[in-house]
């Protein structure tokens, strides 16, 4: 079975009356084998759906390299509302195509014998678009929902719309274009790939973007205004907003301790937090903390933070610490090389911690004063944003993509210029020079959504499709 | 010069005996025959020209003859002895020679075999006509057949530094175009201009090269090491020349080399490559002719040669296996065919698209014309299947047979009664496209072919009929453009008459397609052969239209062009030259008459 939300869970706000659908929800793995923001967010509504008394199911996706048992296409090896497909042929991943030939029966099955009445889809990776055909091929009455992540549709580059040389923002697909940065696909393949992706499409009722930002992709790449629709994921499950202070230390104390992993073994679910005590006392004035959280990859932008962070030094600002919590061992050897050198190159002002478990998080974030969010991507709505805002943690990112979105300037947090360390040091240094706006945000940060309400906001969602009128 | 027909006529009808014949010989050396026996003494000698005719029943051989006279004991009241010489080809040299019939000025004689006639062989034949000439009275045709039989003969070995004047010669390839043709590629230098002729022999036969007819090839390395030596040279020194009717299997190849001296000398020939698709690459990948000179060039070398390849390649059909997806329509109104190389993912896209765009009542036709692609595309129409749950056929070639055979394999498949040939990168836009197409076919019984119109990716227009036009820089042929190619779509929705719609998607009656056989099976591997079945439906006085209701995208391939892929443009060109022989141009302007 998937986790359970925690019992005598606090509700905070009343609970609408909603007529409660059934729910198969669909995610690309399964939060039991990865720990990904689609798969979270699927077992966070999924979890929600069941505490509140829904039927629900839960269809995830073994990874590659797991072993088929003959004849058995879907499993149930996490209880019985929870189902696994092990898929039997190599994935299409250019244009989403599943070319295992026992999907299809086995899907139109599952479809035929729960009779849900919607499906929720997050991610149609490994599943193939063409799932939305046959499920309603199997069930005609029931809708499809896909809670979009990324911009898999749009670019063959991880969904991530930057170019593959250089990392450089694309801000709108061509076939040409694409063409260019796949060299071995032609614009006529980047053509059938969207007519391709298009007409599976067609049979999803509503498309779930998090930030207006993505969503306003979607629709320049061609998804009907009609239906998509602007609605934030699911919190993940077993996060709480944050009330306590963070723990102090005096200056200078902060040390380098690269490889250490973050804090001990994983403990229960974070008290409740208040906002950063920085100016517990103008005597003993400490550095501003400001972290960063999350895997250590170039589209991360730790490269900028880490230059930012050799900036900030030159500039004397020594009351700023950058203090990073994530892993660089998945990426390119060539990349690790890089990050290992510019961390024994950085100055004092960095610590870097290691990688940590997710649910450490909160109990890491009340360690810092901000979170740092330098991705040079368009991020679409990245949990660490989430966990920050949980966390009573100002954000400090990008100007790009969802990020900007999410983050108000002088409420949530701060922007700089993506991609340039000069304009993120300026923006640390000042804040460094004057904590007490960081200090005073705790009373303008936009308070996360509690699950319930967010669950709420998505049984309207399903209400108004089955009605016709999302 | 040879007898006309009528000659040749009269010649075989003369019924009176006037002599025999005791021996015969072809001597392919000599590039002839050689025939002893007797002549009535009625027979004159003379300066006019003598013509014979050996007569083996239904085969004859006949030409211009040199015969020479001597006294012969045996038959001195009524007759001389005889040798003669004929020049020919050896076609008929194991066949029995019934009589002989000589003809000049006024006389007509009919000489029998005698009822022992002798069949020495070459060397026996000469042997024995050099005696007899040393025993006759010398004359002017005793001085031409003593120098023909003094001629030197073939014993396997490269003779050409004999000569007085140097001729270089080599022959880098030889390739046998079945049954009995070849194909050379080498280099040839004459630089005192004194070769007079050049033949190719092989056995019996024989046939003469050209150098008029040649591909000249550039032989930049030749020409450097042998211009210091002879500056007239040119660097055009490489040929490469066709010679029909030319081989027979087993004996050696070697080409005699004649000079205005009289010499003779023999440059031998390497073992003969073996004919295929490979070959044909290989070919046309070595020039680069525009004007007239391809015209020469296609005329005498790479038409017949391809002609000939190309048969032999399609000369054993491939074994052909049939798998059926799904349930098949019962009564289907159309057959699609699509024949599928390379790109087998077009299938996945196209049944993709068509699960949602054609009819349960239309039957399809996958014809996989890619051996090597067999277990890929079983696996990929067994996920298909299943995923759009369109039913249809896949018909496996065991070898690879190119665009013309690979329709037919799937006409004779068919079991509609219209057709739709349809090339594999080609995925509908609007859904009724079929719909429209076969209501215009039954719209009329004067159309006979239906096309659509075919667009790029970018919506532009890739095609909507051809019209043809003659390229000076191609030879003067005839090649089909794409009016309004990249233009604009527009909202015309009309059919309208063209000259010729493309095969790529194209809607004809399945009892029209195979009352003219298809496609010629003639073009290879891809190219003009739709429009010579538009010609051929022309011809039965139906019309091809163009329906702009029916639009698909055309995901072509790139346009030809560069040395990288200069087969395949000259292979187009071999379409095209084939396309022109068959669709001549009239004088008057007007298109064409088929040609006879």
């Amino acid at each position: 079975m998937l986790e359970r939300a925690p019992r005598g869970r606090a509700r905070a706000a009343p609970q609408q009356s909603w007529h409660l659908p059934s729910v198969l929800v669909m995610t690309h793995s399964h939060p039991r084998l990865t720990r990904g923001g689609a798969e979270i967010s699927a077992q966070a509504l999924f979890l929600e759906m069941k505490a509140r008394g829904a039927q629900c199911w839960f269809l995830g996706c073994s990874g590659p390299g797991s072993e088929q048992r003959l004849g058995a296409v879907l499993t149930q090896p996490f209880g019985a509302d929870d189902y696994l497909y092990t898929p039997g042929a190599a994935f299409d991943y250019f244009k989403f195509a599943n070319p295992d030939p026992q999907f299809p029966a086995a899907l139109e099955k599952l479809i035929g014998e729960l009779k849900p009445d919607i499906v929720h889809a997050h991610h149609y990776v490994r599943f193939g678009v063409e799932m939305f055909s046959i499920i309603k091929r199997a069930s005609p009455a029931t809708r499809i929902v896909v809670s979009l992540h990324e911009y898999l549709a749009i670019c063959n580059n991880h969904g991530q719309m930057v170019k593959t040389a250089d990392h450089r923002l694309c801000h709108r697909e061509s076939f040409m274009d694409c063409a260019k940065c796949f060299p071995h696909f032609g614009a006529r393949d980047f053509f059938l790939r969207k007519r391709y992706i298009q007409m599976f499409f067609e049979d999803v009722d509503v498309f779930l973007a998090p930030s207006q930002f993505l969503a306003d992709r979607y629709l320049a790449w061609g998804l009907p205004a009609a239906k998509l629709a602007v609605l934030e994921n699911m919190p993940p499950a077993g996060s709480m907003p944050a009330t306590e202070a963070p723990a102090m230390t005096s200056p200078g104390s902060a040390g380098k301790a690269p490889g250490t992993a973050a804090g001990g073994p994983p403990r229960a679910a974070a008290k409740p937090r208040t906002a950063p005590d920085i100016l517990a006392s103008p005597k003993i004035r400490r550095a501003v903390r400001f972290g960063f959280f999350g895997q250590m990859s170039p589209l991360k932008g730790i490269e900028i933070l880490i230059e930012a962070a050799q900036q900030l030094e030159t500039m004397d600002a020594a009351n700023a610490t950058i203090d990073i919590f994530g892993d660089y061992a998945n990426q390119p050897v060539e990349f690790q090389t890089a990050v290992v050198a510019a961390l024994k190159q950085a100055g004092s002002n960095v610590v870097y911690h290691g990688p940590y478990d997710n649910a450490d998080v909160q109990r890491l974030m009340a360690r810092v004063d901000a979170v740092v969010v330098p991705s040079i991507w368009w991020e679409n709505s990245p949990v660490v944003i989430q966990e920050a805002l949980t966390s009573l943690r100002p954000v400090i990112c990008s100007d790009i993509g969802g990020m900007a979105e999410k983050v108000r300037p002088g409420l949530d947090g701060f922007h700089f210029e993506a991609g340039q360390p000069s304009s993120l040091s300026a923006l640390l240094a000042q804040l460094a020079a004057r904590p007490e706006i960081l200090a005073n945000m705790s009373a303008t940060l936009k308070r996360p959504v509690e699950r319930n309400v967010a669950l709420d906001a998505h049984l309207a969602a399903y209400a108004k499709l089955r009605a016709g009128t999302l | 010069m040879p007898p006309s027909r009528e000659d040749a006529v009269k010649l075989t009808n003369t019924s009176v005996n006037h002599g025999c014949v005791d021996f015969v010989a072809y001597c392919a050396n000599l590039g002839g025959w050689i025939a002893c026996g007797w002549i009535a003494k009625a027979w004159q000698d003379s300066d006019q020209p003598v013509f014979c005719s050996l007569d083996f029943g239904e085969h004859h051989t006949a030409d211009e003859a040199i015969i020479c006279l001597f006294p012969r004991e045996d038959v001195d009241k009524i007759g001389s002895g005889f040798l003669l010489f004929l020049q020919g080809d050896g076609s008929n040299a194991k066949r029995l020679l019934l009589n002989l019939r000589l003809r000049s000025a006024a006389q007509h004689f009919r000489l029998v075999s005698a009822q022992l006639l002798e069949r020495p062989t070459e060397a026996e034949a000469v042997s024995k006509s050099r005696a007899m000439l040393a025993a006759a009275p010398r004359s002017r045709l005793h001085a031409r057949l003593t120098e023909l039989l003094n001629r030197p003969v073939y014993t396997g070995r490269d003779t050409l530094d004999s000569l007085q004047s140097p001729v270089f010669l080599e022959i880098d390839a030889a390739v046998l175009c079945p049954p009995d043709c070849v194909l050379l590629r080498g280099w040839f230098i004459d630089p005192f201009h004194q070769v007079t002729r050049l033949r190719f022999r092989c056995g019996p036969n024989s046939a003469t090269l050209d150098p008029a007819h040649w591909i000249r090839l550039p032989r930049a390395d030749v020409y450097a090491k042998l211009v210091q030596t002879h500056s007239s040279i040119s660097e055009q020194c490489g040929f490469m020349a066709f010679a029909g009717q030319a081989v027979v299997a087993g004996e050696p190849c070697y080409i005699e080399i004649e000079t205005a001296s009289g010499e003779y000398a023999f440059k031998r020939v390497p073992p003969l490559r073996s004919p295929g698709l490979a070959t044909i690459k290989d070919m046309l990948g070595t020039f680069d002719l525009r004007y007239q000179d391809m015209v020469r060039a296609y005329d005498h070398v790479v038409g017949p040669a391809i002609d000939s390849l190309n048969a032999f390649r399609l000369a054993q059909p491939p074994e052909v296996r049939e798998m059926q997806f799904g349930t098949a329509p019962v009564r289907p109104d159309c057959s699609i065919i699509i024949p599928l190389y390379g790109r087998i993912d077009f299938m996945e896209y196209q049944l993709a698209f068509f699960a949602r765009s054609l009819s349960r009542r239309t039957e399809l036709i996958y014809v996989l014309d890619d051996p090597s692609l067999l277990r890929a595309a079983e696996n990929l129409a067994t996920a298909c299947l299943a995923r759009f749950g369109l039913p249809f056929r896949l018909l496996t070639l065991s070898a690879n047979v190119g665009y013309a055979p690979a329709n037919n394999i799937g006409l004779s498949h068919a079991r509609a009664d219209n057709i739709c040939f349809l090339n594999s990168d080609v995925f509908p836009k609007r859904a009724d496209w079929l719909k429209n197409m076969l209501a215009t076919l039954g719209s009329s019984p004067t159309i006979g072919m239906v096309g659509a119109l075919l667009l790029f990716e970018d919506d532009t227009i890739q095609h909507e009929g051809c019209a043809f036009t003659a390229l000076a820089e191609f030879g003067g042929w005839q090649f089909c453009l794409h009016p309004n190619k990249g233009r604009a779509v527009g909202s015309d929705e009309r059919v309208t008459q063209v000259e010729a719609v493309t095969g790529a998607c194209l809607v004809m009656r399945t009892d029209l397609a195979r009352a003219l056989g298809g496609f010629d099976e003639g073009y290879v591997i891809g190219d003009f052969e739709d429009m010579d079945l538009c010609r051929q439906v022309q011809a039965r006085g139906l019309i091809c239209v163009v329906d702009r209701r029916a639009q698909l995208y055309h995901l072509e391939r790139q346009s030809q062009g560069g040395q990288v892929v200069a087969w395949r443009l000259n292979l187009t060109l071999y379409n095209a030259w084939r396309f022109q022989s068959r669709w001549p141009v009239a004088a008057s302007g007007q298109p064409w008459a088929r040609a006879s």
